[in-house]
């Protein structure tokens, strides 16, 4: 049993009480309902939700770091969902992990990620020599791929009406997704582009919870896009990436951005809808599975245009159960995946996803989010799941009548 | 349905009521206001009268556990039978409007002419809370995930065993708070009943199923109420208490069984547990639109929809429209609006300067004395000479203040109890009264002590109160409200200490309160709650007495606290004073006030009638009431309530209108009478009195007519002129089997069951009424079964028939004991038609 004095005034509650705003963790009714609703669920180890907002609550900002629960958390929100004060789990533990005591607990991955992205705009440390290479590369690949000769993947072009801004993993480890997204834009034969300036839609910024990192990390996309004179920013499948740009920006950069911000799904709804491209859905004649992402769903409250193309692409799509505002995360949010030491918590993490996946009896899943993507697969992989698993765009992508 | 009577007819000639709702509080209302010259009209949705409670099933186990839910069927075949009294079932309001004077009344579907009312009774009742959310979609899903109501109709029906299968140790986990306490869907508020609803149910559980294993999982603890608390305290030991509602439910971690998870102590993580059964306790929401149906009448509604006051004198709330109740302050509700009614109707002309005796010299004794001096009456204050904090009796105009008289005798009953007092000094006095009124102090006991007690930190929340009052400038920095005592601290001491954390936080002072159960009392209570933790007051939850360690140190107190949520974490910080509660505990002069009024204690000690029908402040005997924290665990807001409820009895109790519904068929055949007064001395409601030196005398405001007298005259000397005889007992009852049912409870369970062809029931006053010579000439005319189908022990209208009727059972059996025949009593109550079959007809 440890003593310790309750602060009145630490740091972290002082930046929880913003009374006019109703986000507050003091008026906590300790009701205990987001422990039964973390997405750890029984697994060992992890956060106990109520016990952060306790800690908050009572000053005990040191112990709160100490406990590890900070980046245990899955930032899912999924505890506080139906919070009957109306906290926001996320907000506590991403304050918590702002406390500049809380610096250390950074992954030394997130650390490196974060620096290469300020200095060279991309996590990986892309720069615009290997991003040019890879378009080169690409082309040929792409002409091939839609059999029209003439077909580009452009890059920086000026005043176009798109401007897609990639996932880093698209240029580097799954560059087979970068030319589907292209077809679909080739497809729609909309005016488009993409950018060396810019090749990352993620947004570590919000993980290790540095708003200022947040808005440099935001600027850095939106005021060359600004340059670029484009209508529309497209975004890949990126959970938190949609999340700290479409939900975050206004209050990180102080207004708003000179163009409209929507994810590929959205994209792709609304040339279907324009009638521009057509899809096939009995190109996928399976069942599949939606995935909510948090940061999409939960976070950003988009359930339905995923959904909607999933239907367009594939024929039979069925529900996960709890889904939509009860979805479970897939167990790598909150920075997680982001820390390649993380593996053995994922797989802990990712159990009651797979539990979820082996109800429903689908060997297929679809998430609009690179990470749950990324996640699922190795799920997939260590419960023996024999599932497949794709983005949203993607499928549309293959469900694509040329 | 009753036929819908021309209401233009009684337009100008007498007065006519709408009561809209028929539930508990509408009933309880019709069945007062339909014994006079009214018109009354009850309006209800449905299809049938009795509302939410009329599905609920009988809690009793041993004894009755005092919910009141078997009043409800009374009281509909009561209302049934009033011919002033006109139903309208299957029928909404769709709109008032103030006319004339009147109110005209427009019903859906359609009369040929709306109705005019002079006075309505707003008793439109609650709405259980469906389950939504997360929790919704998990009732939907799974069949073993029900809530409260329906485990009442399960209950009341064929029972668990559907659910539960063969298992003898089912798990079963309760959810509380499901669906109230939540700001963000609108219902911050407490529910106040759901914790009392549970424990009965788990007690009732805990009988069919003695090794189930249940956890009741809770944010906090309502367990406000002498009986609920002491009931809690026993069944405390026998379940697993759970802080923390649990969310979410799975079926995916166990074959069969449903999951939940919670964060656990043990492991310091978050565990699975399974379940048989989970019962969603779920809360109480306004049940009615008419705000917006009646703009006419600028009703107003709290924030979450209940009902407030009117401005309107002609409109009056009752029940749960004005806020969570339960069934028995619902019945109370009604029955005031009702004599508030009346009334104004002038049925009561002003009360004609009689005395009211009020038992009784601390502040709520004064409270009441006052009400009756506002309202006419006059009041006399009896006490013991225990307050000290009386004031000057000249302030109290109109009272007459005898503290220090020694009250020898209460003689003769309702509407002329005759007090003998001996005076400080000078010869005895007699007082007549109309009425008593008990209000005794409680004695205070504090709920925590220091090593130290010379301490000068330490403080009752009543001695804080007046230095706060009085010298705020005492008030160190910092204060420490400690709730975590045992028992949990009663409901006014905790709303207090609530409100005055929140003054001092308001004046820059830092306030701190330790809970254990419950911080939040009354609707209102969950907003004090928010608004206190808003401003920085810490709640600090402790379950133990370990938990909870304090020093001396040089800034005052020194306190260290284990927290409930946090493992392995002590928290500590100074204080300069600690407040703690006290706890309230029967007085020692409460005994010889019982002996003098003849009344028997609850089983704590205080002063609460055994009978829910005499509830929530009557008393078996008519005239005498019970006020305040000697009967209950009543705070300033109860009192006022119970203030009301009793004034308006005292006014009914005054006019004996000839037109009203008696109790006089109780009566002694003076001839045949020996003067051994028997029956004076047995009565259990008192309303035997000796007239003439000798003469007994049966008062039949008094009687309730359960004929306990009759059935034990040695004389025979004793008749009820609605009830003779069984002239079964001059019958040839070959091979049938014979059921005595009182007519308050088997009787009516027995009216939804078809009888089997050999069977008689016969309905009785009380089962107390048949004698042990009516058992024994109903066996030799040859009845081949004896059954006594009375009330479950503790709900006997009468205290005794029960009781009597088990002693008289046994008696004739030792009797036949040669003849193998067997008489047998058997407990029911009016809400159990299942049980009453299967119990006395098994297998028909």
């Amino acid at each position: 049993m440890t003593t310790i004095d309750i602060k009145d005034d630490s740091t972290l509650l002082k930046q929880l009480n913003l009374y006019e705003s109703d986000d507050n963790v003091s008026e906590c009714l300790t009701c205990g309902a987001c422990n039964s609703r973390c997405s750890w669920f029984d697994g060992e180890g992890g956060p106990v939700p109520r016990q952060m907002v306790r800690m908050a609550v009572m000053g005990l900002d040191e112990e709160l770091i100490k406990s590890g629960m900070l980046w245990d958390c899955l930032l899912c929100n999924r505890c506080t969902q139906e919070c009957p004060m109306g906290i926001t789990m996320a907000d506590v533990v991403r304050k918590g992990r702002s406390l500049p005591d809380a610096e250390y607990l950074i992954s030394e991955d997130i650390r490196r990620g974060v620096a290469s992205r300020l200095q060279s705009g991309d996590v990986n440390g892309l720069t615009r020599e290997d991003f040019v290479d890879t378009m080169e590369w690409l082309a040929g690949e792409f002409a091939e791929e839609v059999d029209d000769p003439s077909a580009v993947i452009p890059y920086d072009l000026s005043d176009t009406e798109y401007l897609y801004l990639p996932n880093p993993r698209e240029l580097r480890t799954n560059v087979l997704h970068l030319t589907a997204m292209a077809k679909l834009f080739y497809a729609s034969g909309v005016s488009w582009t993409m950018s060396g300036s810019h090749t990352d839609v993620t947004n570590w910024g919000y993980f290790i919870s540095d708003d200022e990192v947040a808005r440099k990390m935001a600027l850095m996309v939106i005021e060359p896009a600004e340059a670029m004179g484009i209508r529309t920013l497209v975004l890949s499948e990126c959970g938190h990436g949609y999340y700290a740009l479409k939900m975050m920006t206004e209050k990180l950069i102080g207004r708003k951005p000179g163009f409209e911000i929507i994810s590929m799904p959205e994209f792709i709804l609304q040339q279907v809808n324009k009638g521009t491209i057509k899809l096939d859905p009995l190109i996928h004649p399976f069942d599949i599975a939606y995935h909510d992402p948090c940061n999409l769903g939960r976070k950003s409250g988009m359930y339905d245009t995923p959904r909607e193309v999933l239907r367009l692409s594939c024929k039979n799509v069925v529900e996960l159960l709890p889904n939509r505002e009860n979805a479970i995360c897939c167990g790598g949010g909150g920075g997680m995946l982001q820390d390649s030491t993380s593996k053995a918590k994922r797989m802990i993490t990712g159990k009651a996803k797979a539990e979820q996946i082996i109800a429903s009896g689908v060997r297929h899943v679809a998430a609009p989010c690179l990470s749950c993507h990324r996640q699922l697969g190795e799920i997939s992989k260590q419960f023996n799941l024999g599932v497949t698993v794709d983005t949203i765009a993607s499928l549309a992508s293959k469900a694509l009548i040329l | 349905m009753c036929p819908v009577k021309n209401i233009q007819q009684f337009k100008n000639t007498e007065k006519s009521i709408m009561i809209i709702g028929g539930g508990v509080a509408g009933l309880s209302a019709a069945g007062i206001l339909g014994r006079y010259n009214l018109a009354v009209h009850l309006v209800e949705k449905t299809d049938q009268l009795g509302g939410n409670a009329a599905s609920w099933a009988c809690m009793a186990t041993q004894a009755c556990q005092n919910c009141g839910a078997c009043l409800v069927p009374e009281m509909v075949q009561q209302a049934k039978n009033q011919d002033n009294l006109t139903t309208h079932l299957n029928r909404t309001v769709t709109n008032i409007m103030a006319e004339d004077g009147k109110y005209r009344v427009s019903l859906d579907p359609g009369m040929d002419s709306p109705l005019f009312v002079d006075k309505i009774i707003m008793a439109t009742g609650f709405s259980p809370i469906s389950p939504d959310g997360l929790m919704g979609e998990k009732y939907h899903a799974f069949d073993r995930v029900i809530t409260t109501v329906d485990l009442n109709k399960i209950l009341a029906g064929q029972g668990l065993g559907p659910y539960l299968g063969e298992t003898a140790v089912p798990r079963i986990g309760f959810i509380q708070c499901v669906g109230s306490r939540n700001r963000l869907k609108g219902r911050d508020y407490c529910s106040q009943v759901c914790c009392k609803v549970s424990l009965r149910h788990i007690n009732k559980l805990l009988s069919v199923y003695p090794k189930a294993d249940i956890s009741m999982f809770y944010m906090d603890l309502q367990i406000m109420g002498k009986e609920t608390r002491s009931a809690f305290e026993t069944l405390g030991k026998n379940i697993r208490l759970v802080q923390g509602v649990p969310l979410d439910i799975m079926n995916t971690k166990k074959e069969g069984m449903l999951t939940i998870i919670r964060e656990d102590y043990a492991s310091g993580s978050r565990i699975a547990e399974h379940f048989d059964l989970i019962v969603l306790s779920v809360g109480i929401a306004p049940g009615s639109a008419l705000v917006r149906t009646a703009p006419g009448l600028h009703l107003n509604a709290d924030p979450w929809g209940f009902l407030l006051n009117p401005t309107d004198s002609g409109i009056h709330i009752a029940g749960c429209a004005a806020g969570p109740r339960d069934i028995l302050t619902s019945k109370a509700d009604g029955e005031s609006a009702a004599r508030s009614i009346l009334k104004e109707c002038g049925f009561m002309p002003s009360p004609q300067q009689r005395t009211v005796a009020v038992f009784g010299d601390g502040k709520e004794a004064l409270k009441i004395a006052e009400a009756l001096r506002d309202n006419g009456h006059n009041a006399l204050i009896l006490g013991k000479g225990e307050s000290d904090s009386f004031p000057d009796p000249k302030s109290g105009l109109g009272i007459l203040w005898k503290p220090f008289d020694t009250l020898l005798s209460v003689k003769g009953t309702v509407n002329r109890f005759e007090l003998v007092v001996r005076p400080d000094r000078g010869p005895l006095e007699t007082h007549e009264v109309c009425a008593v009124i008990v209000a005794e102090p409680v004695k205070k006991q504090t709920a925590f002590t220091v090593e130290n007690p010379a301490w000068d930190c330490l403080f009752s929340i009543a001695r804080f109160e007046q230095i706060l009052d009085h010298t705020p400038d005492k008030i160190p920095d910092r204060v420490l409200f400690h709730l975590g005592t045992y028992p949990s601290p009663p409901k006014q001491e905790a709303r207090m200490a609530l409100d005055f954390a929140l003054r001092l936080v308001k004046a820059g002072k830092k306030a701190d309160i330790i809970i254990r159960h419950m911080a939040v009392h009354g609707k209102t209570g969950q907003k004090t709650y928010d608004e206190a933790r808003k401003l920085g007051v810490k709640f600090f939850r402790v379950t133990d007495k370990e938990d909870v360690t304090i020093g001396r140190s040089a800034q005052g107190l020194t306190v260290s606290i284990k927290d409930a949520f946090l493992f392995d974490i002590s928290l500590r910080f100074n204080a300069g004073w600690i407040v703690v509660p006290e706890n309230a505990t029967p007085s020692p002069g409460y005994k010889k006030t019982m002996d003098l009024l003849k009344l028997e204690s609850d089983c704590e000690g205080f002063f609460q009638s055994p009978n829910i029908r005499h509830r929530l402040t009557g008393s078996p005997r008519k005239g005498i009431f019970f006020a305040g924290a000697c009967h209950d665990d009543t705070d300033a807001e109860d009192l006022s309530r119970e203030i009301q409820t009793i004034l308006s009895s005292i006014e009914t109790l005054e006019q004996r209108d000839p037109g009203l519904l008696t109790d006089d068929t109780v009566v002694i055949d003076e001839y045949r009478c020996v003067r051994c007064l028997t029956c004076y001395r047995i009565c259990p409601h008192c309303a035997i009195v000796i007239v003439n030196g000798i003469k007994p005398y049966v008062v039949p405001e008094a009687c309730v007519s359960c004929g306990l007298c009759v059935s034990s005259c040695p004389a025979l000397a004793i008749t009820q002129t609605d009830f003779h005889d069984p002239s079964i007992s001059n019958e040839t009852l070959g091979g049938r089997d014979i059921i005595f049912a009182c007519e308050r409870s088997a009787a009516i369970a027995a009216k939804s069951t078809t009888l089997p062809e050999n069977t008689s029931l016969i309905t009785v006053p009380c089962v107390c009424r048949v004698d042990t010579g009516t058992l024994l000439k109903t066996w030799l005319n040859g009845a081949s079964s004896i059954t006594l189908a009375g009330c479950h022990p503790g709900n006997c209208r009468s205290s005794h028939g029960s009781r009597t009727a088990v002693s008289r059972t046994q008696k004739t059996n030792r009797l036949l004991e040669k003849t193998g025949a067997k008489v047998e009593f058997k407990p029911f109550a009016a809400n159990e038609p299942v049980r009453f079959q299967d119990a006395l007809f098994p297998g028909k």
